[in-house]
């Protein structure tokens, strides 16, 4: 496989080639990191290459995404399940009984002794009969699976209800139709919703709204926001994405929720989405709250491609607006 | 999403508490506990199973075949880890296995054709692609699955290992020194394997130009 660098562009210096790589994926201690800065200055190839590095990342990451749907978890789950209780079943009495037939394997036997072969078999039809039916009859039938609202297994969920005491009622598709009672701070309420949200797809996108908007209080909860954060990035409607946008507002000091608000205002097709973003990231650096931000380079790398390169005029002022803010922040 | 790893993001101790309660319970043959935890980390495992095999059925079989080992071995875990690093060591052997075992069949790497036309002048691929979001969006939704489509089969080229770090590293978003130690090599070994496999992905995209 050749190793090679496009014509007519001059090869980083190979003691930095790897480093290079790595400084692309953040990955490289305080003092390489510094080393590799201080020759970046200096050195117009390597430049070039690292440039290249990071072109190369993010035609990667357009890999398609092989996000497995909630149903298909389900299903492994329960195949994961059924496997699991065949290998109990086969550690009992009649798995021990199965491997004992296996292992005796009387076959060869058999067909060199028709006549006893037979009385064996009848004697052994017998007292199976007799013996081995007293202590295999009782074994019952396989239970029914029953899901409770308590333990809901394999939901889907198909309608949320407020009621007059502020408890919701969440209707849900096991392998029955449920109803499940609760506030939507209870923790089997909270995981309904937060699997709703999950989803990020299907027909009824106002299931998913109102479990961004049930969950908005909740944000606290880190299981919650990483479900408003996959919303905000996955969710196929632009309503749920801009909702849980907004819905992190307060919430950008946790590294997952800015990486989600850039995420957005990099990648997100939509210019309402794009501009609630950037909005969030300004209220961010308003506040002042959190030093991070500022000195937080992927901030300022999306904020001055999205100010030359977004088509949103207003995403462009604001990602300005919001550059003058870090730099007037560092002169300070 | 990236996978969680416990001393990157700070697992709160409670719930590490927990999961020890839960695999002990586990241990001593509890199946709820079990299928706690397998609730806790499927979701990302089977996400790691289907960025590598792009197949549902395979990434079904190894799901399976995962957390089934880990059933029957659950007795052999001391603790002497975390336990989710004990766990994705199961899956990664898990996947590397079927990655091996998938590339010594020729029917599934086939390479398939690109529909992009070569103009005859030499530029860098990777210049070539537009920013995805000045597109409209059904040209953008069209160059994503041209791109993911030649993307899917330059990680053909790439052996097992290489490509087990490669996912781990760039979709999966762990540091160098984790996938290591899930891995069971040096930091070194998964950083000429990282640069093995980037080398040999930025060459074959560029010659499918």
């Amino acid at each position: 496989m050749s190793d090679r660098t496009p014509h007519n562009v001059p090869p980083a210096c190979p003691e930095f080639e790897r480093l290079l790589l790595l400084f692309a994926w953040d990955d490289l201690d305080v003092a390489q990191r510094a080393d590799v800065e201080d020759h970046l200055g200096r050195c117009a190839a390597c430049s070039a290459a690292l440039a290249r590095e990071r072109r190369l990342l993010e035609v990667l990451a357009h890999s398609p995404s092989a996000d497995p749907s909630e149903l298909f978890l389900a299903s492994c789950r329960r195949a994961l399940s059924e496997k699991i209780d065949h290998s109990a079943a086969e550690t009992g009495w009649s798995g021990w009984l199965r491997r004992m037939r296996d292992r005796v394997r009387p076959a060869a036997w058999v067909s060199l002794h028709p006549g006893w072969s037979m009385a064996v078999l009848l004697l052994a039809g017998f007292l199976s009969g007799r013996v081995v039916s007293q202590r295999l009859a009782p074994a019952p039938a396989p239970a029914p699976q029953v899901h409770t609202a308590s333990e809901p297994v394999n939901w889907e969920i198909t309608g949320i209800h407020q009621l007059a005491d502020n408890s919701l009622e969440v209707e849900m598709n096991t392998q029955r139709p449920e109803v499940m009672l609760g506030k939507a701070d209870d923790v089997r309420v909270r995981r309904a919703l937060v699997s709703a949200l999950s989803a990020g797809r299907g027909e009824d996108a106002d299931i998913r709204m109102d479990s961004v908007e049930l969950l908005r209080p909740l944000r606290a909860d880190a299981d919650v926001r990483k479900a408003l954060c996959l919303a905000a990035r996955h969710d196929a409607n632009i309503s749920v994405r801009l909702k849980a946008i907004e819905a992190l507002r307060g919430m950008e000091q946790d590294e997952m929720v800015r990486d989600t608000l850039l995420d957005a205002l990099l990648h997100d097709g939509n210019p309402g989405v794009r501009v609630e973003a950037v909005g969030a990231l300004r209220a961010l650096l308003d506040s002042g709250s959190d030093d991070r931000a500022f000195s937080d380079e992927r901030v300022s790398r999306a904020l001055h491609d999205r100010r030359e390169k977004d088509p949103n005029e207003f995403v462009r002022l604001q990602s300005a607006e919001a550059i003058r803010q870090i730099a007037s922040r560092k002169a300070y | 999403m990236a996978l969680a790893f416990d001393g990157e993001t700070g697992e709160p101790a409670a719930r590490a508490l927990d999961e020890q309660q839960l695999v002990r319970a586990a241990q001593a043959g509890s199946r709820p506990a079990f299928d706690e935890l397998v609730r806790r980390y499927d979701q990302d495992v089977l996400r790691l199973a289907m960025h590598l095999t792009r197949r549902s059925e395979d990434a079904r079989d190894l799901y399976q075949d995962a957390f089934f080992k880990v059933y029957r071995n659950l007795h052999n875990f001391r603790f002497e880890c975390s336990f989710y690093t004990w766990l994705y060591r199961v899956v990664t052997n898990v996947c590397l296995d079927h990655l091996r075992r998938r590339s010594s069949r020729p029917e599934d790497q086939a390479p398939e054709s690109t529909t992009a036309e070569s103009d005859g002048v030499h530029t860098d691929f990777f210049d070539r692609q537009p920013a995805k979001q000045l597109e409209a969006n059904p040209e953008r939704t069209l160059l994503g699955k041209e791109i993911g489509h030649r993307i899917s089969t330059a990680m053909l080229r790439l052996s097992a290992r290489e490509r087990m770090v490669f996912e781990l590293k760039h979709y999966q978003g762990l540091k160098l020194r984790a996938i290591g130690e899930l891995l069971g090599t040096t930091e070194e070994t998964v950083k000429n394997s990282l640069f093995r496999a980037t080398r040999k992905l930025r060459s074959e995209l560029e010659e499918m130009r």
